[in-house]
Parts: structure tokens; sequence; C-alpha cells
């Protein structure tokens, strides 16, 4: 009797386990197949503040993977347009070290890049930063980068950036504004990058075939910053900011030049110094 | 710190009840445990690519206690990292730290086990979960929860347990749930306790729950996977076999693709005094699960997938080692081991051994879900594919002899050839890489001077035209009674750069007592990987002092 009743229980249990599981049925799978959800940039003719969101996305042109980063970055521009700013941060000699004479000449790496990269204690490609430069926060899954993304879709942002890039005489001037949505007790950071799209070059992309493809699309390259790889203090104490109040900085840089201007954007981003966390974000093109 | 107090709390009325016991009957209070800490020192040597850390001196350090009282037992682990030696998983400063990972405790009775608190777990062959510590990889992924374990009646075992896997201090967002129940029959009916034939069947099955969290994609909060096994054995034959099933597990692992996976494994084994023959095969697609679906690396590991080449214990043999490859594989393995009889032609007055290995690994065949889709893009079945569809892409082959032979009361030899086809790019997930063909030899003599005095001495030899080009090895140790010291040399004279051959010279010594073991080593060690059963870790060049001193108690 004892015996039957333990067999009953434990298939009792198998059976309770055996539902445990929800199949998902083809078809079903994307959640807004036509990006048919509401557009938090969707502003309907008035202007509206919004929550724009940092990405870092640690990358290389010789890592196969990593495509799946930017695949990840374009399917949240897709779906949330104007609160996306990405950032390729390409680094590490094993996937972004330059092979002359090929496909893969460009070297992409920066000073900046291969700081952050020893800053993160990164331990393998992809790997992104979504609005947070805090290394523990680092994610390897781009999959994840979507779910750390909503975290920050429809949050209304403590501040505001105001961002005015020109080129004149081989120097890029970035003026920056920043304005206090609501009174902010924070220590504040401010990092002001440039990044370069549709810059043409290879990349090993394991899911295509072939696996290199010589003419890929390479968009977001960290260029350079003006004011190092984690920015620099603009409010170093916890006193009260208050609300409108307005920070105003301005940096000049010589313009590289490999770089096509006309494919460039100036990112500038603003985050709290204790916590890492990405207030906001801004990215504006440095020639209209 | 506060968990600890707890233990204290917890643990110290209860040695307290112990010891009352004690006096009263037969069972004996037990205090056991063990320790271990690696320090290492380090300094900056560009021409290896060795990088100087901040600190200087990283350290690992682990400590076990366990209290044990007739059928009742508890433990506790202490970790230490200040910080983090590297090479080993941190995720951006998680590992470092020191603190209280895990604590158990355990009632075991003739039929019943009971544990709640950390424990680790395998079902079967592991494939539906392995729940293990290897500290050499960094690997640690104990449950926190609870397994009750019963015999219902000799030979019939079930086991069950839910709980959390450890991440770094921290636990993972996903709970798993799993039963496992094994009938072997040669236990269970007392007329076959003696039969030479031997018969078991298993099943297991494991539930992962994780809250769906992601805006574009539809996850399951719920992923299954489960297996059956059957063991065959008769006389020197035995046969393993098993299989496994998951169901949609969109991962970090798989892309986020919605296809069901898949492993099946058999080994077979036949051992006879001097003789044995083991025959292996698996394949596997889309068989990762981990108990959060976008962890990667080593990270929350649910699933196992055992490994099916051999674990090489020679440096240079070992250099170009294969890792599991969840996301799709299939391989073979043989090896044959014949011990040469004492006083015949070949065996000579000690006997000789000689052991052939091969194994083989491929990708495994997938098509197209249609023309627009490529192979895995996330947000779709992935692809198709056919169990045992094996694919055209070598990953791994090798090809090993090993000869040792016992020449007289001093001397013994072991000689090895291998022959390895390494596919780089897939391997270490590059591409553009050429991938690695080498010969590989090695001769190793010892001598032993005296009962306890015995001297050894190493030579390995790596040649190949691709990748570092050619490396040699020479080893000398010598033993004495509680010490040990050791030098040797790894030179990549054939390295294409010629400002690369780097001399990675070694020197140590360690002394030996009990329980107890310390080593102090100097050297290089040369950037590459390290894998224990199919699992690998990369490990970064170094240039410096480690110190390992452990103690069991």
């Amino acid at each position: 009797m004892k015996k039957t009743i333990i067999l009953t229980i434990a298939v009792l249990l198998a059976g309770i386990f055996a539902v445990s599981c929800d199949k998902i049925e083809e078809g079903e799978y994307l959640k807004h197949p036509n990006n048919s959800q509401q557009d938090p940039t969707d502003t309907t003719g008035q202007k509206t503040l919004f929550r724009k969101v940092l990405i870092i996305d640690f990358t290389g042109h010789k890592c196969g993977n990593c495509p799946k980063g930017h695949k990840m970055i374009a399917t949240l521009e897709g779906t949330y347009h104007d609160a996306v700013v990405p950032v390729a941060m390409h680094c590490t000699s094993t996937y972004a070290s330059p092979e002359p004479g090929t496909a893969f000449a460009d070297d992409f790496r920066t000073e900046e890049g291969n700081y952050l990269c020893t800053y993160t204690d990164l331990e393998g490609l992809p790997a992104g930063l979504v609005n947070t430069l805090d290394p523990l926060s680092l994610s390897n899954a781009p999959t994840e980068w979507a779910t750390l993304f909503a975290n920050y879709v429809n949050v209304t942002p403590e501040l505001s950036i105001e961002v005015i890039p020109s080129v004149a005489n081989g120097s890029m001037t970035a003026n920056v504004k920043l304005t206090a949505e609501t009174a902010c007790s924070r220590k504040l950071s401010l990092c002001v990058y440039v990044v370069e799209d549709n810059i043409i070059g290879g990349q090993i992309d394991y899911e295509s075939d072939p696996t290199t493809i010589e003419d890929y699309v390479h968009n977001h390259v960290f260029r350079t910053s003006f004011s190092g790889a984690l920015g620099e203090s603009v409010k170093d104490d916890t006193e009260e900011l208050a609300k409108a109040a307005i920070i105003e900085k301005s940096y000049t840089k010589d313009v590289n030049s490999a770089w096509n201007i006309a494919n460039c954007k100036v990112v500038v981003f603003v985050y709290d110094t204790d916590t890492k966390e990405v207030l906001q974000a801004e990215e504006v093109a440095v020639e209209d | 710190m506060k968990r600890f107090l707890f233990l204290l709390v917890v643990f110290l009325p209860a040695i307290q009840l112990f010891a009352q016991k004690d006096g009263k009957n037969e069972n004996k209070f037990n205090v056991s445990g063990n320790f271990q800490s690696d320090l290492q020192y380090y300094f900056e040597d560009q021409k290896i690519g060795a990088v100087a850390v901040d600190e200087r001196l990283l350290s690992n350090s682990y400590a076990n206690f366990m209290i044990s009282y007739g059928k009742f037992s508890a433990g506790v682990r202490f970790e230490g990292y200040y910080n983090t030696l590297l090479g080993f998983p941190n995720s951006g400063g998680k590992n470092d730290g020191f603190g209280v990972p895990s604590y158990w405790a355990n009632f075991t009775n003739d039929k019943l086990e009971v544990t709640v608190g950390h424990f680790y777990e395998q079902f079967g062959n592991g494939l539906t979960l392995r729940s293990y510590e290897e500290k050499s990889l960094g690997i640690d992924n104990a449950i926190l929860g609870a397994r009750v374990k019963y015999t219902i009646v000799p030979g019939v075992n079930i086991k069950g347990l839910v709980g959390k896997q450890r991440y770094y201090w921290e636990l993972s967002d996903g709970i798993l749930r799993g039963v496992d129940g094994e009938i072997q029959f040669n236990e269970m009916i007392k007329s076959l306790n003696d039969s030479q034939f031997r018969f078991g069947i298993g099943g297991s099955f494991v539930s992962k729950y994780q809250k769906e969290d992601n805006p574009i994609y539809n996850l399951p909060n719920n992923v299954a996977t489960g297996a059956g096994r059957l063991n065959i054995g008769y006389s020197g034959f035995n046969l393993i076999s098993e299989y496994a099933y998951k169901i949609n597990d969109p991962s970090a692992d798989n892309n986020y693709i919605y296809r069901p996976g898949q492993a099946f494994l058999i080994n077979a084994t036949y051992s006879q005094k001097g003789l044995g023959v083991i025959l292996s095969t698996k394949w596997v697609d889309n068989m990762s699960l981990r108990s959060d679906r976008n962890a990667t690396l080593s990270d929350l590991t649910v699933s196992y997938l055992p490994e099916i080449t051999r674990n090489y214990t020679y440096v240079l043999q070992a250099f170009y080692p294969y890792a599991s490859q969840p996301m799709g594989e299939w391989g073979v393995k043989g090896e044959f081991f014949y011990k040469f009889k004492k006083g015949s032609k070949l065996g000579g007055k000690y006997g000789t051994t000689i052991t052939l290995n091969y194994s083989r690994v491929h990708n495994i065949k997938k098509t197209a879900m249609n023309d627009s889709t490529p192979i895995g893009t996330s947000g779709t079945y992935g692809y198709n594919t056919s169990l045992f569809a094996v694919g055209n892409e070598l990953y791994y082959q090798d090809i090993n002899v090993e000869i040792s032979k016992k020449w007289s009361k001093k001397w013994y030899t072991n000689i090895a050839y291998m022959n390895l086809y390494y596919n780089y790019n897939v391997l270490m997930g590059t591409a553009g890489h050429d991938n690695v063909k080498a010969n590989i030899g090695v001769i190793e003599a010892t001598y032993k001077i005296t009962d306890k005095y015995a001297l050894k001495g190493e030579v390995q030899a790596m040649f190949t035209k691709q990748d570092k080009g050619n490396w040699i090895l020479g080893q000398i140790e010598f033993t004495m009674p509680n010490w040990f010291f050791t030098v040797f040399d790894n030179w990549n004279y054939g390295n294409p750069d010629k400002d690369a051959r780097v001399h990675y010279f070694n020197v140590g010594f360690g002394y030996v007592k009990g329980g107890n073991r310390i080593q102090l080593t100097y050297g290089k060690q040369r950037e590459g990987v390290m894998c224990v059963g199919g699992v690998c870790r990369h490990v970064p060049a170094s240039n410096g002092f480690a110190l390992s001193i452990s103690s069991t108690f």
C-alpha cells in the first residue's frame, strides 16, 4: 500500500512537471509583427520630451556573433526609432584588429574603446551596456538588450540635452546644453562622442552564407570622444540642481581626415556619476 | 556575513545537541573540511600579451566545513576573491569579494535522503540536468533549494528537486523543478542479482520557470526538457544510451529561435583483463538549457553535454582542446586499450600497454526554413534538421597512439603520437583563421633512483604550419619524500613572427604532507584555452609568481 501511494505521488508529480512548459505556436513568436505597438517617439505634431536610451555595443568586424548585436539594434530602431542611441565600440585584438590588404583593413579600434573594454572586464563579444556605464550590467546576450531597453521606455527623463555640432577649419565643435527637467541632486558626468555611419568594410557573420561579408555596412562606429571614455564631471556634489537649471559646455576637437563628416553624428549622454545610470542621451548629425 | 552569523546560531546548538547524544549512543560526531588558496602576482609582459593588474596580486580562496552525526550532516562553504584571478569568470567584478555562497543540511537513511540548502545533482548523463563544481574553470552552478531521494525498493530510485542556481553571489532568475527515476532490474529482482546480464532504465524531467520580459518576442515562461535512458550489460560488455528532448527555448545561445532541441548519445564499452574497448557517438541539436535564457559563457548551465573527445594531460596534446557545441554537433569516438602480458615478446618482463584512440566531430546538417530567412534568424523557428543528419564541416579530429612500458624496476617510459585537426574558427568563435593541422609527439621517461627518489623527464613537440607554428617543450621533475621540484620550458620556436618566438619558462617546487600541500611557481603562461569535460575557458597570458596552498582535514 505504502509503495502504491509513493508511486502514485511520483506519477502525479511527473504529470505536474509534464505540463510545466509553454509552447509558442509558429506565427506567434513576435509580439508586434508589424511594429504595431505605440511608438514612444510619436509626438503627433507636438514636440514632447521622451527618454532616449544609450546602447554601447562592444563589437568587432572579425567577430562572427557580433552582427547579432547589430541586428538587435536595428530591430530596436525599427520599433523605438529615435529613442535608440547606439554606439558601436570595436575592440579586442582577436576580433577587431585590421587585416591589411583585405576587406578587414580598417582599424575601428580607438584608445577610448580599448579603455572601456578593459574597464568593463570584457570576457567575450558581443557585449552591450544598455543605458549604463556600470561594468556589472554588461550583457553578452543581444536578445537581453531589448528587455533592458524596455525598462526605460515611457520613463520621463530627469534632464534634457540640446547639442549643436559644427565643423570649421578642420575642427569639430559641440555646444551642449543640459536642462534639469526636475530638481536633481545627483552627481552628473557628461560624455560627448563622435560616431560614424555607413562605413563599408568586412564583417564576419555566422548567420550569413558565406560568413564573410566584404561590403558590410558598419553603423554607429565610435570615432572619438571630446571628453575621454568616461566623460567629465559636470556636477560633482549632491546639492540640488533646481528645475530648469542649465549646464552648458563647449568642446572642440580636430577632425580626422579618415572620417566622412557627412556620415558623422555627435552622441551626448549624461549619467549619474555614482550609480552610472545614463539619465538621458541625444544624437545629432554633424551636418544637416 | 549576516548569513554566516545565522549559520553559527543554527549550528552551534546543534553541535551541543549532537555532543550530548554522543555520550548515549554509538553515533560519532565528525568535523571535516578542506581549504585552498591560489594567489598570483602579475608582471606586465608585452611580448606575450600579459598584463599587470592594478592590485598586483590576485587570489581565489575556498574553504569547506562539514559536520556529521549519524544520519545527519551539514556544511558551509566560504569563498574569497580579492580580486578574482585573471581568466576566471568575473563579469565585470561580479565575482570579487568574500562570503558564504553555499550552506546545506542533509538527512540520510537506508531509503531516504533529504537535502536542503545548496546541492549538486546530475540526472542520467547530464543531458537534462547537471549541477556541478569545476573550480579550475570557475564553474559552480549549485542549486539552492530542496532535494529528496527515495529508494522505493532496492534498485528502484526516484529523486526530485526544486531550487535556483547560484550566479556568482546571487541566484539565477529562473526556478528549476526536476524529477528523475531509475530502475536497475538486477537489484530489484532477486533472481537476477548475480546474473551476468544487466539491465536498467531511467528517465528524467526538468522544467525551468523564468518570467517572460521581452518587448519584442513572445517567450515561454516555462521550458521543459525530458530524457530517457537505457543501460544494458553482459559480462564485460556495457551499453549506455540516452535521448533528450527540449521544448522551444529561445535563448541567447540559440539567438531566440523557437525550434525544439534534441540530443542522443550512446557509449558502448567492453573490458576484460588486459583489454578495453570504448565506442561512443553523440548527436546534438539546440540542446543548451540554462536557468536564465540570457546567460552566456559558462554561466547558469543546466543541461550538460558529455565530451566525445579524449581529455589529454600532456600540455601540447591539450593545446587545442575541443569544446562541446550545444547548437549542433555529431561526434564519434573509438578507444582501444591492450596490455601485452608479462613475459611475452612484446610485453617483456613487466608488460607493455598500448592505447589507440580516434575521435571525429562534425557540424549537423541544417537547412533554411525558406529562401528569405537565413538559418538561425531571431524570432523564427530557426532551421530544419533531422535526427542524425550530419553536416560536411569538420570541427575536430584526433588520432592518438600511446605506448607505455616499464623496462625495469627503475625505468618506465611513455611515448605518444597524435595527429590533430582543429576547426579554429568554429571552436574559437572567429573567422578567417586557418584551421589547425598538427602532429604532436611526446616522450616521457621516469627513473626511480631509489624507492623514494625519482626523476622524470619529458619532451613534447608540436609541428604545425598554422596558428602560432611549431612548439617544443622540455620538462624535468624530481620527487622525494614530501617534496617535488619541476622546471619546464615551452618554446614557440616556429612562430611565423620571429619576434614572437618566446620561451615560456617555468620553475617551481612543492611540499606535500598528509592532506596539506603548498606549491610555489614562477613563470610565463601562454594565452590559451583550458577545457574540462567539454567545457572551456579562455586563459589569458600571464607572467608572475603563483602560490597554491591546500589542506584537507
